[in-house]
């Protein structure tokens, strides 16, 4: 178990961090309250309604593809740095994996999950 | 091209031969899935079915080609083990398949997905019979899952479909971050050396006298991740709501081919990472086992619909076929012999329950009432499959149960064995009880001018083939025993693999 020191420590650091931090600024921070204070923060805009609002699953699938796509380039990246050393064999590879996504950005596509109406 | 990349595509080059039928089945279920879907028009869905029946031969045929050896850095191996329950599995999906036609015509429910989810989820399971590392042995089982979880929740306009879909997929996704963490357990007691079986098998037992506590908590906990994929007591709650609530054809695939799979692993895992540290779960697993076989029978006795009573006694055989898992090396060709039996008069059951759900009965026992005067038979073959599923001889069943509780007696189980001939005796009770009613209860008066609904072509063969192996089986049973017997060699093969 000895290993795991560091790992204790940085739990350590990381229950002290916020601790410290709401402390020193409850001390030095002047308290003025105001009722416009306790408003929803929407990019400095007075909010004109309730935040908790049905909206459509579209919404959800665009994130889910962009999710997909953006996780495809963490992929491919370390591949791009090391494609010298890992030649013919890294490129039938990730050949293999841009392939499995295309069939799966066809069929969405074909399903009708990219029409916005 | 330099020594590090051209070894490895030499590896995937040679090694790809052991995968070949999951090669096929992803990828053809991927091309069918798109362009696929676009070749047959909405209304002619059902064309799928038999492409995926001609995939599934083909697999079939592909399995028995393959060659035996160990591959992919020690982390897949084919041998007669990873074969024979992989058929066992194939054949499940088969079934499924062309039980699923009718159900699926009749609610206008036919989709590509649903066959390629059952192809995915079969590769998965063929990944699984032959996972011989922690790792892969992972990614297969979540692999079988997630499609499962999926088809289970099939019909997504019936409520109780989606109820059990999300019930098991609660309660599988918690036991498979209990085995994760419990292989992490494991990884870690070995030192961050190895995730590889066999590798494990001779590092855990040193490793287990200076660090009981934490390889005896991993081995619990992989133990119980196991337990809630084959649905043995105590982990069996999901079981009877998700057969219950799942699409019939879809109940009878898991009722077989995942567990066939997830037996092997079971053998794989306990004869091979874990014989060494036998002491740790030897006590556990036969509790499981004896807890699975006095449970499953006992509630099965005051059911009363037809699916969940096929469920809890499904929960009894698990219990049945881990004493085979405790047997060592000889005991997983008892369990395969077990499994080949269970999934014939399983699929046999299944398919009359389907047939008369289609003409809106066959859900409750009381259904069955009089089956004998309209499907003289369908009653016959049922009367069949459930003696042969209670274990009275000459049928299939029996010689199941006999080889393997001959099995579990020379290897010193004798409690264990006595418990499992008392529930026999107990399972034979409510087996009979439907009996009762087919044959010795008036059926109830038939609406005017209706008449009892011909049997399909897919169930008429499955029932036909079904009762004729249940009935004549115990005859072949001397040349299944010995292609079985390549079953159990797993541990010589495994030993010259490490040289």
């Amino acid at each position: 178990m000895q290993g795991y020191a560091p790992i204790l420590l940085l739990v350590l650091v990381a229950i002290a961090m916020p601790v410290i931090v709401w402390t020193l600024s409850r001390l030095v921070r002047p308290n003025v309250p105001n009722a416009n204070k306790y408003m929803v923060y929407e990019c400095g805009i007075t909010p004109t309604t309730d935040a908790r609002e049905k909206f459509s699953v579209r919404y959800y699938l665009i994130a889910v593809m962009f999710l997909v796509f953006d996780v495809e380039t963490v992929f491919l990246y370390p591949w791009a740095v090391q494609f010298k050393e890992l030649a013919l064999f890294g490129l039938v590879e990730m050949g293999i994996f841009l392939f499995l996504l295309l069939f799966g950005y066809g069929y969405i596509w074909s399903k009708g999950a990219l029409t916005w109406e | 091209m330099n020594g590090f990349a051209s070894g490895l595509m030499e590896a995937l080059l040679r090694d790809s031969a052991f995968i070949l039928p999951q090669l096929f089945l992803a990828g053809l279920g991927t091309l069918m899935l798109w362009p696929g879907d676009l070749l047959f028009h909405k209304g002619e869905k059902h064309k799928w079915a038999p492409v995926t029946g001609a995939i599934l031969i083909v697999v079939l045929a592909l399995v028995f080609r393959t060659p035996e050896g160990t591959g992919f850095s020690g982390m897949y191996r084919v041998d007669g083990l990873t074969k024979g329950f992989q058929i066992l599995s194939i054949l499940g999906a088969l079934g499924a398949v062309a039980l699923s036609q009718r159900l699926l015509n009749a609610l206008k429910e036919q989709t590509v997905e649903y066959y390629a989810l059952i192809l995915f989820s079969l590769s998965g399971m063929l990944f699984l019979c032959g996972a011989v590392d922690f790792v892969s042995f992972y990614f297969s089982l979540e692999l079988m899952a997630i499609c499962i979880y999926i088809l289970v929740a099939y019909l997504r306009k019936q409520e109780r479909g989606v109820e059990a879909g999300l019930k098991y997929f609660l309660l599988g996704a918690f036991s498979s971050g209990l085995l994760l963490y419990g292989i992490s357990l494991l990884f870690a007691a070995t030192g961050g050396k190895t995730t590889n079986f066999a590798e494990m098998g001779q590092l855990l037992p040193v490793v287990s006298q200076s660090n009981t506590l934490l390889v005896g908590a991993g081995v619990l906990m992989v133990l119980v991740g196991l337990g809630f994929k084959v649905a043995a007591v105590p982990f069996h709650m999901w079981s009877p709501d998700a057969y219950e609530g799942a699409p019939t054809p879809i109940t009878a695939f898991m009722a077989t081919a995942p567990k066939a799979a997830s037996l092997a692993a079971f053998i794989r895992v306990f004869q091979t990472a874990l014989p060494g540290v036998a002491d740790q779960w030897m006590l556990p697993l036969g509790y499981v086992a004896a807890a699975s076989m006095i449970l499953g029978n006992v509630a099965a006795i005051k059911q009363q619909s037809m699916k969940r009573l096929l469920a809890y006694s499904s929960i009894a055989h698990v219990g049945y076929m881990l004493l085979g898992v405790m047997c060592g090396p000889e005991g997983a060709q008892a369990t395969w012999l077990y499994m080949a039996t269970y999934l014939v008069m399983n699929f046999g059951a299944f398919a009359i329950v389907i047939h008369l759900q289609g003409t809106g009965e066959g859900e409750r026992i009381e259904d069955f009432r009089g089956l004998k005067d309209r499907h003289p038979f369908l009653a016959f073959a049922m009367m069949v499959f459930l003696l042969s599923l209670a274990g009275i001889p000459p049928l299939v069943g029996f010689f199941g149960k006999f080889y393997l509780f001959q099995m579990a007696v020379t290897q010193g189980h004798i409690t264990l064995v006595t418990i499992a001939f008392l529930t026999s005796v107990v399972s034979a009770f409510y087996y009979l009880g439907v009996v009762n009613q087919m044959y010795f209860k008036d059926a109830p008066a038939l609406a005017e001018g209706a008449e009892p609904e011909a049997t399909g072509m897919a169930t008429t063969v499955i029932v036909t083939v079904a009762c004729v192996l249940v009935l004549l089986g115990t005859g072949f049973a001397k040349p299944l025993l010995e292609w079985a017997g390549g079953i159990g060699s797993e541990k010589k093969a495994s030993q010259v693999a490490l040289r």
